[in-house]
């Protein structure tokens, strides 16, 4: 074997290979349902080593995409490719190496936890799985007394359901994990063991993650990257690090032209964006210097006001621009 | 080949080490249908539903065994000289895979005489158990979608024709199964309590002021493959349904609606055509229980059918049908097999799955 193949495989387990790799390619999709537009030319694109948060309030298409992307469903226009692949026969072959817990695990509830990893076990061609492989992988979510629990799975907590199908999910070793709200329903403890379980993939396994919810704060704690999702129309793509300077301080501004306000600020480097009637200015240390500017080119000021903007404010703000973006674009009135 | 060059070194290792166990202690291969079919097995290993239908059907089949062994024995002590009951080994075989078929069976049975009307009675009793073996397949599909483990199979790499195609197996294995179960069940023990398998002379017909007494084992290999052939296609029917609809109590619904309606129409034709079954070309022939209905007839060869004329309604014996009818049924089952079986196969192949 390659030795420095090798080194970099054990130094940064983290990342298999280069971060930049794109293993999912999303472009246009759409998807319809009966008079429903679930999700409306939809394009982006998952990174390996990344751990993404759909962000998404209830309906916003969320599942929808989620869906499309694992198999379950199909998409009425666009196409998406998968590990390179984007031929239906790849994509088929491919989800071997996707695993997926959509809104609640997929369990046989006749059957005790090691039984339906069992199944998945044999479905994903792992030999001699009660050889430790499967106590393995219970034991990495926490569930050590469920390989000798003769209960059914449906006698199990929510929390306990939520974990085996993890552990479900971890069979095979998949190389992307696509999980659609993984802490619904978990009390507070259960979150924290579930997140800590997550970011343990994605740190030690490489395990490339996309996670849905609508718990903002939730997401924060973990997420690389995020995708923001409305009425079937993702709204922003964005990572941590742009997210963090977008949210804190905020300097929200009115005046007489707000486009030319906009064009001098971009073109002075601020952070700037149309949030209905007002402009937001983020990341401003000295608001003095906006005010300035804006009078040297003889705007006039009508408003101002310095908020806190937390993350549900921004994905608020977001959300609502964009509506009122498609109102306008059908002729009603800003 | 180009997408195999295109991959970095990294990533050849990373899938080399998964499938030899590198990253973690069980040892991998690439999937085939032969995995996706060991889940079916093991699924119905652990399905209680199946060990219930499964000793329901040895039991019945212990206890008509028993009775006929205790009749058996009574009519030798007193000495009767008749085999009692009517029938042997070779027909309780026979009719028990008989589907429920309300319309033209009574119809017929309501037809005939004395002892063939009994046989015709008794043999309904039967009916219901192969109609058990369907219901297990509609509810073991149901199963994958109440708890959404459709998806389990679809991210393990398999295609939804393999899934539909392995289901499909599985579906049959557990029909031919409950099939071999009271075949045995009935075999084993009524040699061990040494019930003749086949008797001769039991039924003395009297038709057109002619006198026969067919051989009842004389239509047993035909009428029972005949009559697996329809249960085959049966239990393809059932599990297409199955697939078409998302819920076991549907699918099992429509599947019994699918029955009757075959059975109502073929009624409604015999009528029609002043139950005139003297042609080779009728087509309510192309319907099974039709066909069942005249193989439970244990006429050989002969066929009867009652001819209306000056005198009213009369029974005529007609000859040489069987191969004919054996054929319509083959082909009416064939027709049942790759029409539902592929509608089922493309139903689940565009459907969006929970």
């Amino acid at each position: 074997m390659d030795e420095a193949i090798q080194n970099e495989f054990i130094i940064s387990p983290g990342i298999r290979s280069n971060p930049a790799e794109v293993i999912v390619e999303a472009k246009h999709l759409s998807k319809r349902y009966k008079g429903c537009l679930a999700l409306n030319d939809v394009s982006f694109d998952i990174h390996r080593g990344d751990l993404i948060g759909l962000v998404g309030k209830n309906g916003a298409g969320k599942t929808t995409l989620i869906r499309v992307l694992t198999g379950v469903a199909h998409p009425t226009s666009g196409t998406f490719s998968l590990f390179g692949a984007s031929d239906p026969k790849g994509v088929t072959k491919n989800l071997a190496k996707v695993a997926a817990m959509v809104e609640q695990p997929a369990l046989y509830n006749n059957m005790t936890a090691t039984e339906n990893l069992m199944t998945r076990c044999i479905l994903m061609g792992v030999e001699n799985p009660m050889d430790g492989y499967i106590r393995d992988k219970l034991e990495f979510v926490g569930l050590d007394d469920a390989y000798h629990d003769k209960r059914k799975v449906k006698d199990y907590s929510l929390g306990m359901r939520q974990r085996v199908g993890i552990a479900m999910s971890m069979v095979g070793e998949p190389q992307l994990m696509v999980l659609d709200e993984p802490t619904n329903g978990l009390d507070p403890e259960g979150i924290r063991q579930i997140r800590e379980l997550l970011l343990r993939l994605n740190k030690e396994k490489g395990v490339t993650m996309m996670i849905s919810s609508h718990i903002l704060s939730e997401l924060s704690k973990f997420a690389s990257s995020y995708v923001f999702i409305d009425r079937g129309v993702i709204v922003q793509q964005i990572t941590a690090n742009e997210l963090e300077a977008k949210v804190g301080k905020v300097l929200i501004i009115q005046t007489s032209d707000n486009s030319a306000a906009y064009q001098l600020l971009k073109t002075k480097n601020y952070d700037v964006e149309f949030i209905k009637d007002s402009l937001n200015v983020h990341d401003v240390i000295n608001s003095a210097d906006v005010l300035n500017l804006l009078s040297e080119a003889k705007i006039h000021l009508i408003g101002m006001k310095e908020e806190e903007n937390s993350l549900e404010d921004y994905f608020m703000n977001l959300v609502t621009s964009a509506a009122d973006r498609v109102f306008d674009a059908k002729g009603g009135n800003i | 080949m180009e997408q195999e060059e295109k991959k970095t070194a990294l990533e050849k290792h990373a899938e080399k080490a998964a499938f030899s166990g590198e990253l973690s202690r069980g040892k991998m291969h690439p999937t085939t249908m032969w995995d996706l079919m060991k889940m079916y097995l093991y699924r119905l290993y652990h399905t209680k539903m199946v060990y219930i239908v499964y000793g329901i059907v040895a039991l019945i089949a212990v206890i008509l065994v028993l009775i006929m062994a205790e009749t058996n024995a009574q009519s030798t002590k007193q000495n009767s000289g008749v085999y009692t009951p009517v029938f042997s080994l070779s027909q309780v075989a026979l009719w028990c895979y008989s589907v429920p078929a309300l319309s033209i069976t009574s119809l017929y049975g309501s037809f005939m005489t004395s002892t063939q009307g009994a046989v015709m009675s008794g043999a309904s009793t039967y009916v219901p158990l192969g109609f058990v073996g369907l219901m297990v397949i509609c509810f073991f599909v149901g199963k994958d979608w109440r708890n959404r483990t459709f998806r389990n199979q679809i991210l393990a790499g398999h295609g939804r024709f393999q899934i539909y195609l392995t289901a499909q197996l599985c579906g049959l294995l557990v029909a031919l199964g409950l099939v071999l179960t009271w075949e045995a069940t009935i075999w084993a023990l009524g040699s061990a309590f040494r019930i003749p398998a086949f008797l001769t002379g039991q039924f003395n017909v009297t038709i057109d002021g002619v006198n026969y007494m067919p051989d009842p084992a004389g239509v047993f290999c035909m009428s029972f493959f005949m009559e697996l052939l329809i249960y085959i296609s049966l239990a393809v029917l059932a599990c297409a349904w199955a697939f078409i609809i998302p819920n076991s109590w549907g699918a099992f619904g429509l599947l019994y609606a699918t029955i009757e309606a075959a059975s109502l129409f073929a009624a409604v034709l015999y009528v029609l055509g002043e139950f005139n079954g003297n042609s080779y070309f009728q087509v309510q022939e192309w319907l099974m229980s039709y066909q069942l209905g005249q193989y439970n007839a244990f006429m050989s060869d002969y066929y009867v059918n009652y001819v209306k004329g000056s005198y009213g309604w009369t029974p005529t014996l007609f000859e040489g049908r069987q191969l004919y009818l054996g054929l319509k049924t083959a082909a009416s089952s064939l027709i049942i097999i790759g029409g539902m079986g592929y509608l089922g196969a493309f139903s689940f192949g565009k459907r969006d799955l929970k």
